[in-house]
């Protein structure tokens, strides 16, 4: 593989259309499965797999106009991809002013090359121009590796939530970061 | 049965006011206790800047909870600290996580104004007010003392 800095110049980040449907539903459901099948049963994971990444729920996803996709793209292969939602869509606060990362997640293969980093920067750019006052999210207490990323990007925990994998409950830590 | 968390607003007043007098019960204050109504409207809303801050909880169109505050402008962090005043939720309202409500929103509210800190005092005798800030991850400082130089 590539050297980091060859990797990382050569990132090309684009907006999802309805048109990459599908990739978008296979980079879904593969990050997902990378990154919680070691902590989950294989039940639940299945559930959450069909139901969560269903074509119809990620096509009605894609046209809410506020949410936005974006693909990380490198070699012209998808390696990983950022949610963001706006106003309303917010799964909580609902914040006018602010804006929540739904989702960052990058191929396994491709971890420690700093993808993670684009996209969350990439969230960080689409606050500013719609000039919110902070981002935040919602990450499982056991993803120590996301917690940590958001806690060294400047991250500070607010609240926590439970929520229902398959029939397993999970807490999920919020954070929040001043713009 | 949704619970809003919002800023409070002069409408508020008499019904932050009379959460106050019931805290002030409650600790045991009420003796000293010399706040009325229009004080809150003018030292909360009509002031600027104000006295206080103040965040609400409204369940049914009815406020169930209230939280005071002020900022610390300065600390040897060089950053601004938030000095919790009174926490306190309608008994009518209670068991409905309206003050943990509460005090996530004041936690929103000290990031995003670059605070280092909350701090607040705890009556002695009040357990199951140390259990709920305990359990919100907040802890007893037990470096300092508390001083008061009445006047």
């Amino acid at each position: 593989m590539e050297s980091l800095k060859e990797i990382m110049e050569r990132i090309d980040l684009i907006k999802v259309t309805e048109q990459e449907i599908s990739l978008l539903q296979h980079i879904s459901k593969q990050t997902f499965l990378e990154t919680f099948s070691d902590s989950n049963s294989e039940e639940n994971m299945k559930k959450y797999l069909e139901e969560g990444f269903s074509v119809e729920k990620l096509t009605a996803e894609l046209n809410n106009p506020d949410s936005e996709f974006y693909f990380a793209l490198f070699n012209k292969e998808v390696i990983g991809y950022l949610k963001v939602n706006f106003g309303i869509s917010q799964t909580e606060l609902k914040d006018d002013k602010a804006l929540e990362i739904e989702r960052i997640y990058v191929l396994h293969e491709f971890h420690g090359k700093k993808v993670g980093q684009i996209l969350f920067e990439k969230a960080l750019n689409l606050a500013k121009d719609k000039n919110c006052d902070y981002v935040w999210l919602g990450v499982w207490e056991e993803n120590q590796r996301a917690i940590s990323f958001y806690k060294k990007n400047g991250f500070i925990e607010f609240d926590k939530h439970i929520f229902k994998l398959g029939d397993d409950e999970q807490t999920d830590i919020m954070m929040m970061k001043k713009l | 049965m949704e619970i809003i968390i919002r800023k409070a607003e002069e409408k508020d007043s008499e019904k932050i006011w009379t959460l106050m007098r019931d805290l002030a019960v409650f600790e045991k204050y009420i003796d000293w206790f010399a706040i009325t109504p229009e004080i809150v409207v003018k030292s909360g809303f009509q002031k600027n800047p104000p006295d206080f801050y103040c965040i609400v909880a409204e369940q049914n169109n009815e406020i169930a909870g209230m939280l005071v505050y002020y900022f610390l402008p300065y600390t040897a962090q060089n950053r601004p600290a938030i000095y919790l005043k009174e926490l306190f939720v309608d008994p009518n309202f209670r068991g409905n996580q309206i003050g943990e409500k509460l005090m996530v929103e004041l936690k929103k509210e000290a990031v995003l104004n670059n605070c280092t800190q909350i701090k607040w005092t705890v009556a002695p005798w009040n357990e199951l007010g140390k259990k709920f800030y305990e359990k919100l991850g907040a802890n007893e400082n037990k470096d300092w003392l508390n001083y008061e130089w009445n006047l």
